[in-house]
């Protein structure tokens, strides 16, 4: 039996709903459209919320207090832990662009932050990270969906095609990065990442595939 | 209405605050003040992002954002995160001269056709943003915005000059300034910025 839940926040579209009720049944999936807060979780892929509270556990452990994000479906089940937890300060934006620019005055004046995006971001925002970030000197942890890479449990023809030249642009721009395939990189990880990105004064990148896209 | 005109009258205003300017701003400002606490970022369409930056990050620490038109309009969707982060301690001037004039060849910019930067502005949620277009309203919004708490937003329609084409440009790199930036916002706010030791 399949069972659907829909948990209809006042402000919901009925129509917006039904469609995606529809969605969901002819997709033969089951779940909860809406979660406890106003984060919608549409998807029934992704990383599973074990792993996503230990990402999170993580960053604040790593001493990230400041996330900037535009969300994306592999990790977005970050975002309702990070919103809960008063430590962080989570700023939602429209482009990765800004994502950075905004991230990057944030680490000026103290923060320790972090750009949450999705792969192809990282193309939207090569701009913005080599004039700033990157020409000033800033240290920016990019906790970057590896959509399109091999590893990607979900990979499309939507996203492979900009996913096989990921790394290539990160080599491109002098970016220092690290694959994260398997939930044991957890462990070590993001700890590594923003010791380097404090060390090398820079832009630091961990793509995550693989486990985290189950 | 002149640009430098605007920024000399701004330049008493400015204390403790931390200025951040774009590309066409820097060379007038850069000139006019000695300010510590000027980040002077040397390209277009990041001033406003990063000014948001470190006013979410310092929310007690009042931040001035030089722009330009063209700078706005290189990263216009700042305006809708502006409007919804609506940060209280963030000033922002925009010196709006309808042109391209870094150009060299005076190329016009949207503004100078239909497109209205405090209306895409206020259409965001930036509910104060207001166009001003001669000196006395000029000083009057300039003054009020930075006296008065909340997010301010003043567009300044300023004739286009080339002074800053001729304009001797400093020796100070970015990073020199930056680290000039960060050593006073530790000094004034006494908390380290950057970590990782020699």
């Amino acid at each position: 039996m399949l069972l659907y839940s829909i948990d209809t926040p006042q402000t919901a579209n009925i129509y917006e709903l039904t469609c995606i009720l529809l969605f969901k049944i002819a997709c033969n999936c089951q779940g909860s459209i809406y979660e406890d807060s106003h984060f919608t979780i549409r998807t029934a892929f992704g990383m599973n919320q074990e792993l996503a509270e230990k990402t999170v556990a993580q960053l604040k452990n790593a001493s990230i207090d400041f996330v900037t994000y535009l969300p994306e479906t592999r990790l977005s089940r970050i975002l309702p832990i990070l919103e809960k937890d008063d430590f962080f300060t989570l700023v939602p934006v429209a482009s990765e662009a800004e994502a950075v620019t905004i991230a990057s005055g944030a680490a000026l004046v103290g923060k320790r932050p972090a750009c949450y995006m999705e792969a192809t971001g990282l193309f939207v925002s090569a701009y913005n990270l080599l004039l700033v970030s990157m020409r000033l000197g800033i240290p920016l942890l990019l906790l970057i969906s590896h959509v399109g890479n091999c590893a990607d449990q979900k990979n499309s023809f939507r996203f492979a095609p900009t996913g096989v030249r990921t790394e290539e642009q990160l080599k491109a721009l002098h970016i220092e990065y690290q694959v994260m395939a398997n939930a044991s990189d957890l462990n070590t990880g993001i700890a590594d990442a923003v010791r380097m990105m404090h060390a090398l004064k820079q832009p630091f990148a961990l793509l995550f595939t693989g486990d985290f896209t189950v | 209405m002149n640009r430098r005109a605007c920024l000399e009258a701004l330049l008493p205003f400015v204390k403790d605050q931390l200025v951040v300017a774009s590309v066409s701003g820097q060379w007038v400002w850069g000139q006019l003040s000695k300010h510590e606490g000027n980040l002077l970022l040397g390209s277009m369409g990041n001033a406003l992002g990063v000014g948001m930056g470190l006013a979410l990050g310092l929310p007690h620490r009042q931040v001035i954002v030089i722009e330009s038109d063209g700078s706005v309009l290189l990263s216009l969707f700042n305006l809708p995160t502006l409007g919804t982060l609506h940060p209280d301690n963030l000033k922002v001037f925009v010196f709006d001269n309808e042109a391209y004039s870094g150009s060299r060849i005076s190329r016009p910019s949207a503004t100078a056709a239909k497109t209205d930067i405090a209306a895409i502005a206020r259409d965001s949620g930036i509910e104060r943003a207001v166009t001003v277009r001669d000196l006395g309203n000029f000083n009057r919004e300039m003054s009020s915005t930075i006296k008065e708490p909340g997010l301010g937003f003043v567009v300044a329609k300023v004739e286009e000059t080339f002074e800053h084409r001729n304009a001797e440009r400093s020796d100070v790199d970015l990073m020199e300034n930056k680290y000039r930036f960060v050593r006073y916002v530790e000094r004034t706010e006494g908390k380290p910025i950057f970590l990782g030791r020699g």
